[in-house]
């Protein structure tokens, strides 16, 4: 299992957009993927789950990846969320 | 017959009425006898499933618009959902029941879990999980889907509440309004309706039931009312109307680029509200002069505690850096009134309008006030950001005011952290006193920003939600007009100083005359006006409405100031109006 702490960056928080982008890049790797969030744990599969997280900008995460591609799963979503829009 | 609703906006229709009922027939729940059953039952809704998020993926693909896109592909993520499709499994497991109850009480689950959180924004896509799962019975049933292609004539769709996948598809041309009893303004139905720029107008009461499928129906969603029983002299003056709306729609596009200027080239500035991150791109797009009124309340509302201090910095500045170097003027929280949130204790209030509200609570509560002055004064690093106060009503508050952003300042500067020393200070004028006092006030401030809304209400005393008396709240009001060439006034030959108004009366075709007449400097409208105005204003000469301007200060009641405008609109738009 591979870990990382990021700040959201986009203005939007993890609602809406941003949100189902992740999921849908989270849906491309084998890996589970879990998003830590005030102490709770959010399955970044899950566009409920993720939605429901109310995750705003300026929050601290830590993204946990376990599985056969954790490292480049842990890179790209690590890089998606600390990018912010366009 | 006229019925009043809320305004979506996008324009007038004309059309006829065709009644969408969404209603899924009552359906008994079937009892699986055998182990084959209930493996065959799991097999079929896995194929339901796969089909519904076929046809997103299909819709998405065809998809005519960005929201469009992004809405089936929420759709086709949500339905992707490993968990969903594991509980309607268990379900039909557990209860020995058929798929279509499997399907129902999972995704009534989810979408009641959705609207429990207190987030706006959730609570409306909880009716996007109803979408989805009426569409996945039809598809259980074999149910078509309602077919919208094979109107030949103009249409008005009605409905207790339209779901948004009726708008999915790309063969709905004949479809000229919207009308629905539910659905805010978020919904994902209005969203889709400004982006397909269909009129529509929401919130009207057992609409559904009152009117008969194939009436002719009259869609005015720039002001928010529909109207059946139309007469012949009426059909003709509304065709008129839809006409010179049109020519109007399809002149803006190339004024996208050009400068803000009246017709003997007076340079003035229009710039856009803006009230949630959706806005921004829309007023990107339209190309605005700038935020003339960011209303920070939405990043207060719908949570529990308060924002840091580094998050709202990061949205003002993200702003900020968008708009590169066009101005940002940030109002400091404007809660109280008819916004509440539950970290802020306003207490029990008999007049809430005319009670602890806005810079009134601000200033009571310092450190809560500097967290969003420290954050409006970083995020001025980054871009050409000004601070505006909104409910001013003495020269005491401003005064004060200033003392604490001073004190903001200090902070920053002891801690080395980087802001802008000569950010600009400006107030709303939206309390009578304020207005008659501006020439004091002017003194204190760097501009003037004139809210209408409230200014009436306040001036008029007048709510204009309440029906009985709404009628006495009008721009015209030779009072409201008064004190308005009063607050311009003020800023006469006052150096690098400016007023400006934000409020729906900037963007009122017969009032924009008016102002222009009497020196305003901006118009700060919302995002979708900002290209209209900026083509009426482009047809006003600044020198003749000067003159229109010194003949309305004559005028003495409000229906008069209307008509005469009226007539100066007429010559002034010509084909347009």
């Amino acid at each position: 299992m591979v870990k990382k702490d990021v700040v959201v960056k986009s203005v939007s928080g993890l609602h809406a957009r941003p949100g189902s982008n992740l999921v849908e890049l989270a849906l491309t790797f084998n890996s589970d993927i879990k998003l830590i969030h005030n102490g709770s744990s959010i399955n970044a599969k899950e566009i409920l789950e993720v939605m429901m997280g109310n995750i705003n900008c300026g929050d601290k995460l830590t993204v946990e990846v376990d599985g056969n591609d954790e490292q480049k799963a842990l890179d790209v979503i690590c890089e998606y969320i600390e990018k912010g829009e366009e | 017959m006229k019925y009043l609703g809320n305004k979506v906006g996008n324009g007038l229709a004309l059309g006829k009425v065709y009644i969408i009922n969404t209603k899924i027939p009552e359906l008994k729940a079937k009892k699986l006898e055998t182990l084959e059953e209930v493996a065959k039952e799991k097999e079929d809704l896995k194929e339901v499933l796969d089909s519904v998020v076929k046809d997103y993926e299909e819709l998405e693909i065809n998809a005519v618009s960005d929201d469009i896109k992004q809405l089936c592909n929420f759709y086709k993520i949500l339905l992707n959902s490993k968990s969903l499709i594991t509980s309607m499994e268990e379900v039909i497991d557990e209860e020995k029941c058929d798929k279509i109850t499997a399907i129902t009480k999972v995704m009534k689950r989810k979408a009641e879990e959705l609207s429990l959180v207190d987030n706006a924004y959730l609570k409306e896509r909880s009716k996007d999980i109803e979408d989805v799962t009426n569409k996945l019975i039809r598809k259980a049933l074999g149910i078509k889907e309602v077919d919208l292609s094979t109107l030949t004539e103009d249409t008005i769709l009605v409905s207790e509440e339209i779901p948004p996948s009726v708008l999915l598809s790309n063969n709905i041309g004949h479809v000229k309004g919207i009308v629905s009893e539910i659905g805010g303004k978020t919904s994902h139905v209005a969203i889709l309706a400004s982006t397909l720029g269909i009129p529509s107008v929401f919130g009207i009461k057992e609409i559904s039931k009152t009117l008969t499928d194939g009436e002719l129906i009259y869609v005015n969603g720039n002001e928010g009312f529909i109207e059946n029983n139309l007469t012949d002299t009426n059909i003709n003056a509304i065709k008129e109307k839809i006409k010179k709306e049109e020519l109007l729609k399809a002149s803006l596009v190339e004024m996208k680029d050009k400068p803000s200027l009246t017709k003997d080239n007076k340079s003035l500035e229009i710039t856009a509200n803006a009230g949630d991150l959706s806005e921004l791109d829309k007023l990107l797009e339209v190309n605005s002069d700038g935020i003339g009124l960011f209303r920070t309340e939405f990043l207060f509302l719908n949570r529990s505690t308060a924002p840091e201090e580094d998050y709202l910095f990061n949205v003002y500045k993200t702003f900020a850096e968008k708009l590169n170097g066009k101005p940002l003027i940030i109002r400091t929280l404007d809660i109280g009134g008819d916004k509440k949130c539950p970290y802020i204790d306003i207490g029990e209030e008999q007049n809430p309008f005319l009670g602890y509200r806005a810079i009134r609570y601000c200033l009571d509560n310092k450190e809560f006030f500097k967290v969003s002055l420290r954050a409006i004064l970083r995020a001025s690093n980054y871009g050409n950001v000004v601070i505006m106060y909104p409910m001013i009503s003495s020269l005491e508050e401003v005064y004060k005011a200033n003392e604490i952003l001073d004190e903001a300042k200090r902070e920053l500067a002891s801690k080395n952290i980087a802001f802008n020393k000569n950010i600009k200070v400006g107030i709303m004028i939206e309390v009578p006193s304020a207005a008659i006092i501006s020439d004091i006030l002017i003194d204190e401030v760097d501009f003037f920003s004139i809210g209408t809304n409230d200014l009436i209400q306040y001036t008029v005393a007048v709510d204009r939600l309440n029906p009985t008396v709404s009628n006495l709240y009008s721009f015209y009001n030779p009072g409201v007009i008064r004190l308005i060439k009063k607050t311009i006034d003020s800023c006469l030959d006052k150096k690098d100083k400016f007023v400006g108004m934000c409020g729906e009366m900037a963007a009122d075709p017969l009032a924009i005359i008016l102002l222009v007449g009497l020196g305003l400097h901006e118009f700060s409208v919302n995002a979708s006006m900002v290209l209209k105005v900026k083509k009426l204003i482009s047809m006003i000469d600044s020198k003749e409405a000067v003159l229109i301007a010194n003949k309305v200060l004559t005028l003495k009641t409000a229906k008069e100031v209307e008509a005469y405008l009226e007539m100066c609109a007429k010559r002034i738009y010509g084909k347009y109006y």
